[in-house]
Protein backbone atom coordinates (compact mmCIF):
# COMPACT_ATOMS: atom_id res chain seq x y z
CA UNK A 1 0.00 0.00 0.00
CA UNK A 2 1.53 3.66 -0.86
CA UNK A 3 2.90 5.40 1.93
CA UNK A 4 -0.26 8.23 1.33
CA UNK A 5 -2.92 5.79 1.64
CA UNK A 6 -1.80 4.20 5.19
CA UNK A 7 -1.27 7.60 6.44
CA UNK A 8 -4.80 8.19 6.05
CA UNK A 9 -5.79 5.16 7.32
CA UNK A 10 -4.11 6.72 10.71
CA UNK A 11 -6.43 9.79 10.24
CA UNK A 12 -8.83 7.67 9.99
CA UNK A 13 -8.00 5.78 13.07
CA UNK A 14 -8.53 2.44 11.16
CA UNK A 15 -6.24 0.03 12.96
CA UNK A 16 -5.27 -1.30 9.29
CA UNK A 17 -2.93 1.40 9.55
CA UNK A 18 -0.31 -0.89 11.62
CA UNK A 19 -1.17 -3.81 9.54
CA UNK A 20 -0.28 -1.60 6.66
CA UNK A 21 2.58 -0.04 8.17
CA UNK A 22 3.74 -3.46 9.68
CA UNK A 23 3.60 -5.36 6.28
CA UNK A 24 5.63 -2.52 4.58
CA UNK A 25 8.10 -1.96 6.82
CA UNK A 26 8.41 -3.80 9.68
CA UNK A 27 11.67 -5.53 8.22
CA UNK A 28 12.96 -2.25 7.79
CA UNK A 29 12.32 -0.80 11.37
CA UNK A 30 13.85 -4.36 13.00
CA UNK A 31 16.79 -4.00 11.31
CA UNK A 32 16.94 -0.31 12.76
CA UNK A 33 16.21 -1.75 16.52
CA UNK A 34 18.74 -4.50 15.66
CA UNK A 35 21.90 -2.75 14.38
CA UNK A 36 21.12 -0.71 17.88
CA UNK A 37 20.06 -3.55 20.42
CA UNK A 38 21.83 -6.79 18.54
CA UNK A 39 18.54 -8.85 20.68
CA UNK A 40 15.81 -10.42 18.62
CA UNK A 41 13.37 -10.14 21.54
CA UNK A 42 14.02 -6.76 22.50
CA UNK A 43 14.14 -5.17 18.84
CA UNK A 44 11.04 -6.74 18.13
CA UNK A 45 9.42 -5.09 21.33
CA UNK A 46 10.67 -1.85 20.04
CA UNK A 47 9.27 -2.23 16.93
CA UNK A 48 6.37 -3.17 18.32
CA UNK A 49 6.26 0.17 20.09
CA UNK A 50 6.98 2.45 17.36
CA UNK A 51 3.87 0.99 15.93
CA UNK A 52 2.47 2.58 19.08
CA UNK A 53 4.35 5.62 18.98
CA UNK A 54 3.37 6.31 15.16
CA UNK A 55 -0.57 5.55 16.16
CA UNK A 56 -0.29 8.04 18.78
CA UNK A 57 1.67 11.06 16.56
CA UNK A 58 -0.01 10.51 13.70
CA UNK A 59 -2.54 12.60 13.59
CA UNK A 60 -1.54 15.49 13.97
CA UNK A 61 1.74 14.77 12.25
CA UNK A 62 1.74 14.07 8.31
CA UNK A 63 4.64 12.91 7.72
CA UNK A 64 6.40 13.81 4.31
CA UNK A 65 7.97 10.29 4.49
CA UNK A 66 6.86 7.66 6.28
CA UNK A 67 9.95 5.06 5.98
CA UNK A 68 11.92 7.94 7.49
CA UNK A 69 9.07 8.88 10.29
CA UNK A 70 9.22 5.32 11.65
CA UNK A 71 13.19 4.95 11.51
CA UNK A 72 13.56 7.85 13.67
CA UNK A 73 10.52 6.96 16.23
CA UNK A 74 12.30 3.48 16.29
CA UNK A 75 15.85 4.73 16.36
CA UNK A 76 15.10 6.85 19.72
CA UNK A 77 12.90 3.81 21.14
CA UNK A 78 16.01 1.51 20.53
CA UNK A 79 18.50 3.71 21.63
CA UNK A 80 16.81 4.73 24.85
CA UNK A 81 16.05 1.16 25.37
CA UNK A 82 19.76 -0.07 25.11
CA UNK A 83 20.87 2.81 27.08
CA UNK A 84 18.00 1.86 29.42
CA UNK A 85 19.26 -1.91 29.90
CA UNK A 86 23.19 -1.32 29.15
CA UNK A 87 23.49 2.01 32.01
CA UNK A 88 26.66 1.85 32.61
CA UNK A 89 28.19 -0.90 30.84
CA UNK A 90 28.01 -0.91 26.91
CA UNK A 91 26.90 -4.38 24.90
CA UNK A 92 28.36 -5.16 21.59
CA UNK A 93 26.41 -3.48 19.31
CA UNK A 94 27.11 -1.30 16.26
CA UNK A 95 25.39 1.23 18.26
CA UNK A 96 28.28 0.85 21.03
CA UNK A 97 31.02 0.47 17.87
CA UNK A 98 29.52 3.72 16.60
CA UNK A 99 29.66 5.32 19.81
CA UNK A 100 33.62 4.33 19.90
CA UNK A 101 34.47 5.98 16.79
CA UNK A 102 32.31 9.01 17.13
CA UNK A 103 34.49 9.02 19.95
CA UNK A 104 37.08 10.04 18.64
CA UNK A 105 35.12 13.30 17.41
CA UNK A 106 35.46 14.64 21.01
CA UNK A 107 37.13 15.41 24.14
CA UNK A 108 36.24 14.58 27.04
CA UNK A 109 33.65 17.42 28.74
CA UNK A 110 35.25 20.65 29.94
CA UNK A 111 33.47 22.18 32.43
CA UNK A 112 30.17 23.46 32.70
CA UNK A 113 29.87 24.26 29.06
CA UNK A 114 30.17 21.42 28.26
CA UNK A 115 26.52 20.44 27.82
CA UNK A 116 25.19 21.85 24.36
CA UNK A 117 21.95 22.08 23.20
CA UNK A 118 21.65 18.98 21.26
CA UNK A 119 19.01 20.94 18.85
CA UNK A 120 21.92 23.21 17.96
CA UNK A 121 24.49 20.43 17.77
CA UNK A 122 22.21 18.66 15.34
CA UNK A 123 21.70 22.14 13.16
CA UNK A 124 26.04 22.54 13.12
CA UNK A 125 26.19 18.59 12.04
CA UNK A 126 23.62 19.24 9.30
CA UNK A 127 25.22 22.02 7.93
CA UNK A 128 28.61 19.98 7.90
CA UNK A 129 27.25 17.51 6.31
CA UNK A 130 25.80 19.37 3.33
CA UNK A 131 29.30 20.53 2.69
CA UNK A 132 30.41 17.05 2.51
CA UNK A 133 29.83 15.20 -1.19
CA UNK A 134 26.42 12.88 -1.00
CA UNK A 135 28.28 9.76 -1.31
CA UNK A 136 30.21 10.41 2.02
CA UNK A 137 27.60 12.15 4.10
CA UNK A 138 25.64 9.05 2.88
CA UNK A 139 28.28 7.03 4.21
CA UNK A 140 28.46 8.57 7.46
CA UNK A 141 24.38 8.42 7.97
CA UNK A 142 24.40 4.58 7.25
CA UNK A 143 26.84 3.92 9.65
CA UNK A 144 25.71 6.21 12.62
CA UNK A 145 22.62 7.15 12.01
CA UNK A 146 20.92 4.02 10.43
CA UNK A 147 23.92 2.27 12.71
CA UNK A 148 24.46 -0.36 9.82
CA UNK A 149 27.76 -2.36 9.98
CA UNK A 150 30.75 -0.91 8.19
CA UNK A 151 30.93 -3.55 6.36
CA UNK A 152 27.24 -3.06 5.38
CA UNK A 153 27.30 0.42 5.05
CA UNK A 154 30.51 0.13 2.64
CA UNK A 155 28.44 -2.47 0.69
CA UNK A 156 25.61 0.02 0.10
CA UNK A 157 28.03 2.40 -0.89
CA UNK A 158 29.21 0.46 -3.39
CA UNK A 159 33.08 0.28 -1.80
CA UNK A 160 35.51 -1.81 0.07
CA UNK A 161 35.51 -1.78 3.58
CA UNK A 162 38.76 -0.18 3.98
CA UNK A 163 38.06 2.60 1.71
CA UNK A 164 34.91 3.15 4.34
CA UNK A 165 36.83 2.69 6.76
CA UNK A 166 39.32 5.91 5.11
CA UNK A 167 36.23 8.16 4.43
CA UNK A 168 34.51 7.44 7.85
CA UNK A 169 38.08 7.96 9.87
CA UNK A 170 38.29 11.67 7.27
CA UNK A 171 35.06 12.52 7.67
CA UNK A 172 34.81 11.97 11.82
CA UNK A 173 38.51 14.16 11.53
CA UNK A 174 36.49 17.04 9.08
CA UNK A 175 33.35 16.69 11.55
CA UNK A 176 35.41 17.46 14.54
CA UNK A 177 37.05 20.62 13.24
CA UNK A 178 33.78 21.73 12.18
CA UNK A 179 32.47 21.39 15.59
CA UNK A 180 35.71 23.35 17.05
CA UNK A 181 35.03 25.62 14.60
CA UNK A 182 31.19 26.47 15.60
CA UNK A 183 32.19 26.44 19.26
CA UNK A 184 31.03 23.10 20.17
CA UNK A 185 34.03 22.17 21.27
CA UNK A 186 37.04 23.36 22.08
CA UNK B 1 29.65 16.69 25.06
CA UNK B 2 29.65 12.98 24.92
CA UNK B 3 30.07 11.14 22.14
CA UNK B 4 26.25 9.73 22.43
CA UNK B 5 25.31 13.69 21.98
CA UNK B 6 26.10 13.17 18.28
CA UNK B 7 24.03 10.47 18.32
CA UNK B 8 21.20 12.18 19.77
CA UNK B 9 21.61 15.47 17.50
CA UNK B 10 21.76 13.01 14.51
CA UNK B 11 18.12 12.36 15.45
CA UNK B 12 17.54 16.03 14.40
CA UNK B 13 19.22 17.04 11.46
CA UNK B 14 17.48 17.83 8.37
CA UNK B 15 14.94 15.11 6.92
CA UNK B 16 16.24 15.63 3.36
CA UNK B 17 19.62 14.08 4.49
CA UNK B 18 18.16 11.11 6.35
CA UNK B 19 16.25 10.60 2.87
CA UNK B 20 18.80 10.39 1.20
CA UNK B 21 20.72 8.43 3.19
CA UNK B 22 17.77 5.70 3.68
CA UNK B 23 17.23 5.89 -0.44
CA UNK B 24 20.94 5.07 -0.72
CA UNK B 25 20.40 2.13 1.75
CA UNK B 26 17.40 0.59 -0.68
CA UNK B 27 19.18 1.19 -3.74
CA UNK B 28 21.33 -2.26 -4.61
CA UNK B 29 24.52 -1.05 -5.36
CA UNK B 30 25.18 0.60 -8.76
CA UNK B 31 27.83 -0.77 -8.81
CA UNK B 32 28.32 -4.75 -9.39
CA UNK B 33 30.55 -6.12 -6.21
CA UNK B 34 33.83 -4.56 -5.63
CA UNK B 35 35.65 -7.54 -6.52
CA UNK B 36 35.52 -10.43 -9.07
CA UNK B 37 38.19 -12.85 -7.95
CA UNK B 38 39.09 -15.48 -9.92
CA UNK B 39 41.87 -17.98 -11.10
CA UNK B 40 40.10 -19.46 -13.72
CA UNK B 41 39.63 -18.56 -17.05
CA UNK B 42 35.78 -17.53 -16.86
CA UNK B 43 33.94 -15.11 -19.44
CA UNK B 44 33.63 -12.06 -17.45
CA UNK B 45 31.09 -9.19 -18.64
CA UNK B 46 31.19 -6.17 -17.41
CA UNK B 47 28.97 -3.26 -18.10
CA UNK B 48 30.67 0.23 -19.27
CA UNK B 49 28.53 2.97 -18.66
CA UNK B 50 29.60 6.02 -20.21
CA UNK B 51 28.04 9.31 -20.98
CA UNK B 52 28.70 11.03 -23.93
CA UNK B 53 28.55 10.61 -28.25
CA UNK B 54 29.46 7.88 -29.62
CA UNK B 55 33.40 6.28 -29.58
CA UNK B 56 35.33 7.31 -31.77
CA UNK B 57 38.47 5.08 -32.94
CA UNK B 58 39.46 2.86 -35.34
CA UNK B 59 39.19 -0.54 -34.95
CA UNK B 60 42.23 -2.66 -36.41
CA UNK B 61 40.70 -5.91 -37.65
CA UNK B 62 44.02 -7.59 -37.01
CA UNK B 63 43.99 -7.88 -33.61
CA UNK B 64 47.08 -6.32 -33.51
CA UNK B 65 49.47 -2.80 -33.76
CA UNK B 66 50.87 -2.12 -36.71
CA UNK B 67 54.32 -2.94 -34.96
CA UNK B 68 54.74 1.17 -33.96
CA UNK B 69 52.77 1.00 -30.27
CA UNK B 70 52.78 4.81 -30.52
CA UNK B 71 50.10 7.15 -31.54
CA UNK B 72 51.75 8.20 -34.76
CA UNK B 73 51.12 5.14 -36.59
CA UNK B 74 47.94 5.40 -35.88
CA UNK B 75 47.06 9.17 -37.32
CA UNK B 76 47.30 8.39 -41.18
CA UNK B 77 44.69 10.35 -43.22
CA UNK B 78 43.45 12.36 -40.63
CA UNK B 79 43.97 15.78 -39.00
CA UNK B 80 44.29 16.06 -35.51
CA UNK B 81 40.82 17.35 -34.76
CA UNK B 82 39.38 14.44 -36.49
CA UNK B 83 38.42 11.58 -34.87
CA UNK B 84 38.44 8.10 -36.76
CA UNK B 85 35.01 6.07 -35.78
CA UNK B 86 35.21 2.40 -34.31
CA UNK B 87 34.43 0.06 -36.79
CA UNK B 88 32.10 -2.06 -34.54
CA UNK B 89 29.11 -4.00 -34.33
CA UNK B 90 26.46 -4.36 -31.65
CA UNK B 91 25.75 -0.80 -31.62
CA UNK B 92 22.76 0.28 -29.88
CA UNK B 93 23.14 -2.41 -26.84
CA UNK B 94 21.19 -0.72 -24.91
CA UNK B 95 20.78 -2.94 -21.93
CA UNK B 96 22.24 -0.73 -19.67
CA UNK B 97 19.63 0.07 -17.46
CA UNK B 98 19.06 4.41 -17.93
CA UNK B 99 22.22 4.74 -19.85
CA UNK B 100 21.59 2.35 -22.33
CA UNK B 101 18.49 3.92 -23.13
CA UNK B 102 19.80 7.51 -23.58
CA UNK B 103 23.23 6.02 -25.63
CA UNK B 104 24.43 4.49 -28.54
CA UNK B 105 26.62 2.39 -27.22
CA UNK B 106 29.01 0.39 -28.56
CA UNK B 107 30.17 -3.49 -27.56
CA UNK B 108 33.23 -4.94 -28.26
CA UNK B 109 35.01 -8.17 -26.80
CA UNK B 110 37.86 -8.03 -25.67
CA UNK B 111 40.91 -10.62 -24.62
CA UNK B 112 42.10 -9.56 -21.65
CA UNK B 113 45.93 -9.34 -21.70
CA UNK B 114 47.12 -7.68 -18.87
CA UNK B 115 46.74 -4.94 -16.37
CA UNK B 116 48.53 -2.07 -15.05
CA UNK B 117 47.61 -0.40 -11.90
CA UNK B 118 47.47 3.49 -12.03
CA UNK B 119 45.67 3.92 -8.93
CA UNK B 120 42.17 5.07 -9.67
CA UNK B 121 42.44 4.18 -13.14
CA UNK B 122 44.67 1.81 -15.43
CA UNK B 123 45.64 1.89 -18.47
CA UNK B 124 45.69 -0.21 -21.35
CA UNK B 125 48.20 -1.01 -24.03
CA UNK B 126 47.50 -2.87 -27.52
CA UNK B 127 50.06 -5.61 -27.61
CA UNK B 128 49.72 -9.24 -27.21
CA UNK B 129 52.82 -9.33 -25.72
CA UNK B 130 52.72 -9.41 -21.63
CA UNK B 131 54.13 -6.81 -19.44
CA UNK B 132 56.10 -9.68 -17.93
CA UNK B 133 57.30 -7.30 -15.13
CA UNK B 134 54.13 -6.79 -13.88
CA UNK B 135 52.83 -10.02 -14.23
CA UNK B 136 55.31 -11.22 -12.34
CA UNK B 137 53.72 -9.43 -9.28
CA UNK B 138 50.51 -11.23 -10.00
CA UNK B 139 48.13 -8.48 -9.84
CA UNK B 140 47.85 -7.00 -13.27
CA UNK B 141 45.38 -7.11 -15.81
CA UNK B 142 46.24 -5.24 -18.93
CA UNK B 143 43.09 -5.14 -21.20
CA UNK B 144 44.23 -4.97 -24.84
CA UNK B 145 41.46 -1.90 -25.40
CA UNK B 146 43.34 0.37 -28.02
CA UNK B 147 46.93 1.56 -28.81
CA UNK B 148 46.58 3.48 -25.02
CA UNK B 149 43.45 3.88 -23.30
CA UNK B 150 42.98 5.77 -20.54
CA UNK B 151 40.58 3.78 -18.27
CA UNK B 152 38.53 4.77 -15.24
CA UNK B 153 36.05 3.46 -13.34
CA UNK B 154 34.02 6.81 -11.90
CA UNK B 155 31.59 8.11 -14.05
CA UNK B 156 33.16 10.41 -15.74
CA UNK B 157 31.68 11.16 -19.79
CA UNK B 158 35.14 11.07 -21.67
CA UNK B 159 36.31 7.92 -20.02
CA UNK B 160 35.35 4.45 -20.05
CA UNK B 161 34.92 3.22 -17.07
CA UNK B 162 34.88 -0.43 -15.54
CA UNK B 163 32.11 -1.38 -13.57
CA UNK B 164 34.25 -2.45 -10.74
CA UNK B 165 37.11 -0.92 -9.10
CA UNK B 166 40.13 -2.19 -10.73
CA UNK B 167 42.70 -2.26 -7.98
CA UNK B 168 40.16 -4.75 -6.86
CA UNK B 169 39.45 -6.61 -9.75
CA UNK B 170 41.36 -9.66 -11.05
CA UNK B 171 40.33 -10.42 -13.84
CA UNK B 172 42.01 -13.23 -15.42
CA UNK B 173 44.27 -12.84 -18.07
CA UNK B 174 43.03 -14.62 -21.01
CA UNK B 175 39.34 -13.94 -20.13
CA UNK B 176 37.09 -12.46 -22.75
CA UNK B 177 35.31 -9.44 -21.58
CA UNK B 178 32.54 -7.23 -23.06
CA UNK B 179 32.90 -3.72 -22.53
CA UNK B 180 30.39 -1.22 -23.90
CA UNK B 181 31.16 2.18 -24.53
CA UNK B 182 29.86 5.51 -26.33
CA UNK B 183 32.98 7.62 -25.47
CA UNK B 184 36.70 7.42 -25.65
CA UNK B 185 38.92 9.88 -24.91
CA UNK B 186 42.35 10.19 -26.83
CA UNK B 187 45.18 8.74 -25.03
CA UNK B 188 47.70 10.27 -23.52
CA UNK B 189 51.19 10.93 -25.36
CA UNK B 190 53.30 8.39 -23.42
CA UNK B 191 56.30 6.92 -24.82
CA UNK B 192 56.73 3.13 -25.92
CA UNK B 193 56.53 0.91 -22.83
CA UNK B 194 56.26 4.12 -20.58
CA UNK B 195 52.89 5.17 -19.03
CA UNK B 196 53.81 8.40 -17.08
CA UNK B 197 51.40 10.88 -18.34
CA UNK B 198 48.35 10.14 -17.26
CA UNK B 199 46.47 13.05 -18.79
CA UNK B 200 44.62 12.99 -22.24
CA UNK B 201 45.31 15.47 -24.58
CA UNK B 202 42.34 16.62 -27.01
CA UNK B 203 42.97 15.63 -30.22
CA UNK B 204 44.92 12.88 -30.01
CA UNK B 205 44.72 9.44 -31.88
CA UNK B 206 43.07 6.51 -30.54
CA UNK B 207 42.83 3.32 -31.64
CA UNK B 208 40.44 0.45 -30.61
CA UNK B 209 41.71 -2.89 -30.74
CA UNK B 210 40.30 -5.76 -29.97
CA UNK B 211 41.28 -9.63 -30.82
CA UNK B 212 37.53 -11.27 -30.68
CA UNK B 213 35.83 -8.11 -32.29
CA UNK B 214 33.20 -7.95 -34.09
CA UNK B 215 32.92 -5.97 -36.94
CA UNK B 216 30.19 -5.16 -39.12
CA UNK B 217 28.26 -1.92 -40.27
CA UNK B 218 31.08 0.36 -39.78
CA UNK B 219 29.56 3.58 -39.02
CA UNK B 220 30.82 6.74 -41.43
CA UNK B 221 33.91 8.84 -40.60
CA UNK B 222 32.35 12.17 -39.65
CA UNK B 223 35.40 14.17 -41.33
CA UNK B 224 34.28 17.80 -40.31
CA UNK B 225 32.08 19.03 -38.26
CA UNK B 226 32.25 23.06 -36.49
CA UNK B 227 30.05 24.76 -34.20
CA UNK B 228 29.40 28.13 -33.50
CA UNK B 229 28.01 29.65 -29.80
CA UNK B 230 24.25 30.28 -30.13
CA UNK B 231 22.69 34.10 -30.70
CA UNK B 232 20.24 33.41 -28.16
CA UNK B 233 19.79 30.91 -25.03
CA UNK B 234 18.03 27.56 -26.12
CA UNK B 235 16.29 27.39 -23.36
CA UNK B 236 13.06 25.58 -22.61
CA UNK B 237 9.64 27.54 -23.24
CA UNK B 238 9.60 27.85 -19.12
CA UNK B 239 12.81 27.91 -17.50
CA UNK B 240 13.00 26.88 -13.88
CA UNK B 241 14.62 30.10 -11.70
CA UNK B 242 15.51 30.19 -7.96
CA UNK B 243 17.97 27.47 -7.66
CA UNK B 244 18.54 26.40 -3.66
CA UNK B 245 21.78 27.36 -2.26
CA UNK B 246 21.88 23.54 -1.19
CA UNK B 247 21.66 22.26 -4.42
CA UNK B 248 24.64 20.22 -5.41
CA UNK B 249 27.08 19.91 -8.28
CA UNK B 250 29.45 17.49 -9.28
CA UNK B 251 32.08 18.02 -12.14
CA UNK B 252 34.33 15.08 -12.88
CA UNK B 253 37.98 15.88 -14.21
CA UNK B 254 40.31 13.57 -15.19
CA UNK B 255 41.95 12.92 -12.01
CA UNK B 256 38.58 12.93 -9.76
CA UNK B 257 35.42 14.67 -9.45
CA UNK B 258 34.63 17.77 -7.11
CA UNK B 259 31.00 18.28 -5.30
CA UNK B 260 29.98 21.51 -4.56
CA UNK B 261 26.87 23.69 -3.08
CA UNK B 262 26.18 27.42 -5.00
CA UNK B 263 27.83 28.29 -8.06
CA UNK B 264 24.69 27.36 -9.44
CA UNK B 265 25.77 28.47 -13.12
CA UNK B 266 26.07 24.87 -14.03
CA UNK B 267 22.82 23.98 -12.81
CA UNK B 268 20.95 26.70 -13.85
CA UNK B 269 21.87 26.63 -17.83
CA UNK B 270 21.91 22.69 -17.74
CA UNK B 271 18.67 22.30 -16.27
CA UNK B 272 16.73 24.85 -18.44
CA UNK B 273 17.78 24.29 -21.43
CA UNK B 274 16.06 22.70 -24.71
CA UNK B 275 18.28 19.48 -25.45
CA UNK B 276 17.54 18.79 -29.20
CA UNK B 277 18.33 15.11 -30.23
CA UNK B 278 18.78 15.93 -33.78
CA UNK B 279 21.42 18.10 -33.45
CA UNK B 280 23.51 15.66 -31.11
CA UNK B 281 27.00 15.31 -33.17
CA UNK B 282 30.09 12.89 -32.76
CA UNK B 283 31.82 15.50 -31.18
CA UNK B 284 33.41 14.74 -27.34
CA UNK B 285 32.14 16.62 -24.41
CA UNK B 286 35.07 18.02 -22.41
CA UNK B 287 33.54 17.30 -18.83
CA UNK B 288 30.93 15.43 -17.28
CA UNK B 289 27.97 17.05 -15.08
CA UNK B 290 25.97 15.57 -12.54
CA UNK B 291 23.21 18.25 -11.11
CA UNK B 292 20.52 17.82 -8.77
CA UNK B 293 17.95 17.62 -11.66
CA UNK B 294 19.96 15.31 -14.15
CA UNK B 295 22.71 13.12 -14.44
CA UNK B 296 25.70 12.65 -17.26
CA UNK B 297 25.21 16.21 -18.62
CA UNK B 298 28.10 16.19 -21.72
CA UNK B 299 29.60 19.94 -21.48
CA UNK B 300 32.17 21.14 -24.18
CA UNK B 301 32.50 24.79 -23.47
CA UNK B 302 35.05 25.05 -26.78
CA UNK B 303 32.82 24.12 -29.34
CA UNK B 304 30.15 25.42 -26.86
CA UNK B 305 27.33 22.71 -26.50
CA UNK B 306 25.79 20.81 -23.61
CA UNK B 307 24.63 17.22 -24.21
CA UNK B 308 21.97 15.49 -22.05
CA UNK B 309 19.53 12.22 -22.83
CA UNK B 310 20.02 11.89 -26.44
CA UNK B 311 19.56 15.57 -27.07
CA UNK B 312 22.29 18.63 -27.65
CA UNK B 313 21.95 22.35 -27.29
CA UNK B 314 23.94 25.06 -28.13
CA UNK B 315 25.64 27.29 -25.64
CA UNK B 316 25.79 31.18 -25.85
CA UNK B 317 28.68 33.07 -25.37
CA UNK B 318 27.22 34.15 -21.91
CA UNK B 319 26.42 30.80 -20.85
CA UNK B 320 30.08 30.01 -21.44
CA UNK B 321 31.32 32.63 -19.74
CA UNK B 322 29.44 31.34 -16.69
CA UNK B 323 29.74 27.61 -16.74
CA UNK B 324 33.54 28.17 -17.45
CA UNK B 325 33.82 30.12 -14.45
CA UNK B 326 32.66 27.52 -12.35
CA UNK B 327 34.53 25.20 -13.69
CA UNK B 328 37.52 26.69 -13.70
CA UNK B 329 36.66 26.97 -10.12
CA UNK B 330 36.11 23.60 -9.77
CA UNK B 331 39.51 22.57 -10.93
CA UNK B 332 41.27 24.25 -8.22
CA UNK B 333 39.13 21.90 -5.73
CA UNK B 334 40.26 19.07 -4.13
CA UNK B 335 39.23 16.01 -5.19
CA UNK B 336 36.22 14.34 -3.93
CA UNK B 337 37.47 10.66 -1.95
CA UNK B 338 36.20 7.95 -3.92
Amino acid sequence: MQDEKIIELYFDRDERAIEETAAKYENYLFKIAMNVLSDTEDSRECVNDSYFAAWESIPPARPARLSGYLGKITRRISIDRYRYKTRDKRKESEYALSLDELGECITAPEGPEAAVEIKLLAESISRFLYTQPRDRRVLFLMRYYFLDSLSEAAERCGIGENKAKKILFGMRNSLREHLIKEGFLQ
Amino acid sequence: MREEDIIDALDGIDDELISEADEARKQKNKKSGRVIKSLTAIAAVLAVAVIGVYAVAVIRSDGGTDGTNSSDGLSDGYSDNEHPIPTTGAVNDGNDGNRGEMLDLMSVTLKVTGWYDGGSCFMGRVTDSLDSEKLSKGMYIQVNFGDTVFLETKSNGNKIQLENDPTETMIPVGSEITVRYSVLIPPPPIANGAADNLTPTRGDHYVLFADTLVLDNAPELERSHTHSAAAVPQNVDDPFVGYCGNSMTTVYFPDGKVTFMAHLALTEILHNLDYDADKLCRCLPEYTVDTEFGKDYGINLTAGYARYNGGQADLTAEQIDDMLAVIEWAKDQPRDIA
